[in-house]
């Protein structure tokens, strides 16, 4: 307590025992200015204490309220993950925030533009925090880039269970692939890069005559402890033309029969 | 015999048209296709007669049989005559079928007795003015390269422009053609087809648009190792280089004796002809027209190359040694590409223009929105997004870190700015 008066100095502790013994904000917030008023008026010869008290009653009412009202939007604030905004296809804001604040994410989906709900939900974060979130990103936008074709490179990534389930039942198809030499682990080393196309994909079709009858053949074992296939794969059934690279010597090689041109059920 | 200035050869020729011209009435179209206007020179009689008498006299001058005094008066004539035919003015494209038997008509009716040896001031090639728009095509490879993480270190432009080359189908299909047959035999030792090794390379500069072309060998280098796959993109073990140089007056010979590579050597002469008057040192004040003809020599008798790693000095393997009492005219042949300004401000605005739009690149990478359809709109939004956040962030941190961070949300930010002035407030009573 910044105004100390001996006159009402019991009175004074009493309030003050009243104040620290409720130990609520709410009770901070009113008590404290009043008790400062009451001291203040009592020595009315002391103007400029009077200004001073009147100033930093209403200062210290000001931070009380920011602090307590800071307090309650944090929590809504702080809450959602730097992950979200990378999935703009759902509504993932609201999900991810505690149950009692669901009042704030509603006002948020009335702006019908995307840019002003990312814009308003990222005036809540820190630089600190946007750093991340952008490092993040790019990660991801970079990531996504590399792993997978040309399909998969600027599409956002869908969920895994999805994903898993496209893969799985995903038609054989031919696929391109962006790699340097050196990565084909043929045994050349070069920074130059090749499109690298291949086949991918399940092969549901009903088997031939020669799949069937070759099944039954192992399971009457008249072909036992042999290595045989019963289901057609997804391969290639032919070839691309012959490719030519400078390799890190400065020499030039030509690598035949390297990608596929088309696939099949084989 | 003066390479670059042919002399008042044109005084000759206006002194005889007080001869009766052959009229040519049904020429009224100025086709510019020598393929095509040698059609319509056979169907009317007299032309027929004329271009039958000129291809006669042409090679007749190819082989050493000295033309008795009819015969040269013939000549003379049938050359008078072609003047006021279409055929005089028809033109070769560079990237036609058949352009060998086209480039054969023009140098029948331009090879002359009167003047002098050849006429080599005009070029056979013209072009169509139409331009392909095929400059999104590139851009939008080289947009996808400055993304993908495998291009590399963002020194090596002859990589990087490799990479974009391998993205092309087409590109990779002529590079691997004449890259094979070039090498072809190296690891065992024998020596390449030279001659399948030049027609490679050929097709590879006209099939391929310039737009890939011209990236790949002129890429700017900062060290050895893009200057040596710069020199080594022409295979020059076996296109280039020979087991001895020699002299390079005979290699203008044989050349001259190729239609093919006549015709380059008019088109580079005609466009590379460097010209003191003109700031650029080029007689077109375009730059392109001479790179075009460069890349038109590279597969000929006179194949050019950078003849290090560490320099763009560019030559033809041949020496002027022993040239004897033509060491000029050596010298002239051996100046036109070691020594030409016009060439060389025109290979380094190349390079400069390479520089300059691959580090363009990497701005293009945060807006792929040509090759994004449907639902990845967002994406490319957010990416857009990022791209700004990315600003703001350098911009905000200036800012934000002067002010108190009492409450360090920006929310607070808005109401952060009583503070400041209510902290002010007893300040300013107390002196009182």
């Amino acid at each position: 307590m910044v105004v100390q008066t001996q006159g009402s100095g019991s009175r004074r502790r009493v309030w003050r025992d009243a104040a620290g013994g409720g130990g609520g904000c709410a009770l901070r917030i009113f008590v404290l200015p009043v008790l400062q008023t009451f001291n203040v008026l009592t020595c009315s010869k002391m103007k400029v204490w009077k200004f001073a008290a009147i100033a930093s009653m209403l200062l210290s009412s000001m931070l009380s309220i920011l602090v307590c009202r800071d307090m309650f939007n944090g929590s809504r604030k702080y809450s959602p993950s730097p992950s979200s905004p990378s999935s703009p296809s759902r509504p993932s804001s609201s999900s991810s925030l505690p149950a009692g604040h669901r009042r704030y994410p509603r006002a948020l989906e009335q702006h019908n533009s995307l840019i002003s709900q990312y814009s308003t939900l990222f005036e809540s974060y820190t630089e600190g925090e946007v750093r991340q979130l952008i490092s993040a990103l790019v990660e991801k936008y970079s990531q996504s880039m590399n792993s997978g074709g040309h399909e998969l490179a600027l599409f956002p990534k869908p969920g895994n269970r999805m994903k898993r389930a496209r893969a799985r039942h995903k038609p054989c198809a031919l696929k391109e692939l962006e790699v340097s030499i050196s990565e084909l682990g043929l045994g050349f080393m070069s920074d130059e890069i090749v499109l690298f196309r291949y086949c991918s994909g399940t092969c549901n079709a009903p088997g031939q005559n020669y799949d069937i009858s070759l099944q039954n053949m192992r399971s009457k074992k008249k072909i036992k402890k042999e290595k045989v296939r019963a289901r057609p794969c997804c391969r290639p059934l032919s070839y691309d033309d012959e490719v030519s690279f400078l390799d890190n010597n400065n020499r030039y090689h030509t690598v035949n029969k390297l990608s596929a041109k088309e696939c099949g059920c084989v | 015999m003066s390479l670059w200035h042919c002399g008042t050869h044109l005084d000759i020729s206006d002194q005889s048209l007080a001869q009766p011209k052959v009229q040519f009435g049904s020429f009224l179209a100025l086709s510019s296709d020598c393929t095509e206007a040698k059609r319509l020179c056979l169907e009317d009689s007299v032309c027929n007669t004329t271009y039958q008498t000129l291809e006669n006299c042409s090679s007749a001058k190819t082989h050493p049989i000295s033309l008795d005094h009819d015969a040269r008066a013939k000549c003379l004539d049938a050359e008078l005559a072609i003047r006021s035919s279409p055929l005089l003015r028809c033109k070769c494209r560079r990237r036609m079928r058949r352009q060998e038997h086209c480039l054969r008509i023009y140098w029948t009716v331009h090879s002359s007795l009167m003047h002098g040896y050849m006429n080599m001031e005009t070029s056979p090639y013209k072009d169509p003015a139409n331009k392909e728009p095929k400059k999104m095509d590139y851009n939008r490879l080289a947009a996808l390269v400055s993304d993908s993480n495998l291009a590399g270190d963002n020194t090596n432009h002859c990589l990087k422009a490799t990479h974009i080359c391998s993205m092309n189908k087409k590109c990779v299909r002529w590079r691997t053609a004449y890259a094979s047959i070039c090498t072809r035999g190296a690891e065992a030792g024998e020596t390449c087809n030279r001659l399948m090794c030049h027609k490679g390379l050929r097709h590879f500069f006209e099939k391929v648009h310039e737009d890939f072309t011209k990236r790949l060998l002129f890429c700017p280098c900062e060290n050895e190792v893009c200057g040596e796959r710069r020199r080594k993109a022409i295979v020059p073990e076996c296109s280039f280089q020979e087991s001895i140089k020699p002299n390079c007056l005979s290699l203008w010979h044989a050349c001259v004796q190729d239609n093919i590579c006549k015709s380059r050597l008019a088109d580079f002469q005609h466009n590379c002809q460097p010209a003191d008057a003109s700031p650029d040192g080029c007689p077109q004040h375009t730059h392109a027209a001479c790179l075009q003809a460069y890349l038109g020599m590279i597969g000929t008798h006179m194949t050019p190359n950078y003849i290090s790693n560490s320099s763009v000095a560019i030559s033809l393997w041949c020496t002027c040694e022993s040239s004897g009492n033509q060491k000029e005219e050596c010298d002239q042949i051996l100046g036109m590409f070691i020594s030409n300004k016009c060439l060389k401000n025109t290979i380094q605005s190349q390079m400069h223009l390479n520089h300059t739009t691959q580090e363009g690149q990497a701005e293009l990478s945060y807006t792929p929105s040509q090759s994004i359809q449907g639902r990845s709109t967002s994406t490319s939004l957010a990416s857009g997004m990022i791209q700004e956040m990315k600003v703001k962030t350098n911009e905000d941190i200036s800012e934000h870190s002067s002010l108190p961070r009492a409450s360090s949300v920006y929310s607070g930010a808005r109401l952060s700015w009583p503070c400041p002035v209510l902290l002010l407030l007893p300040l300013l009573l107390s002196p009182r």
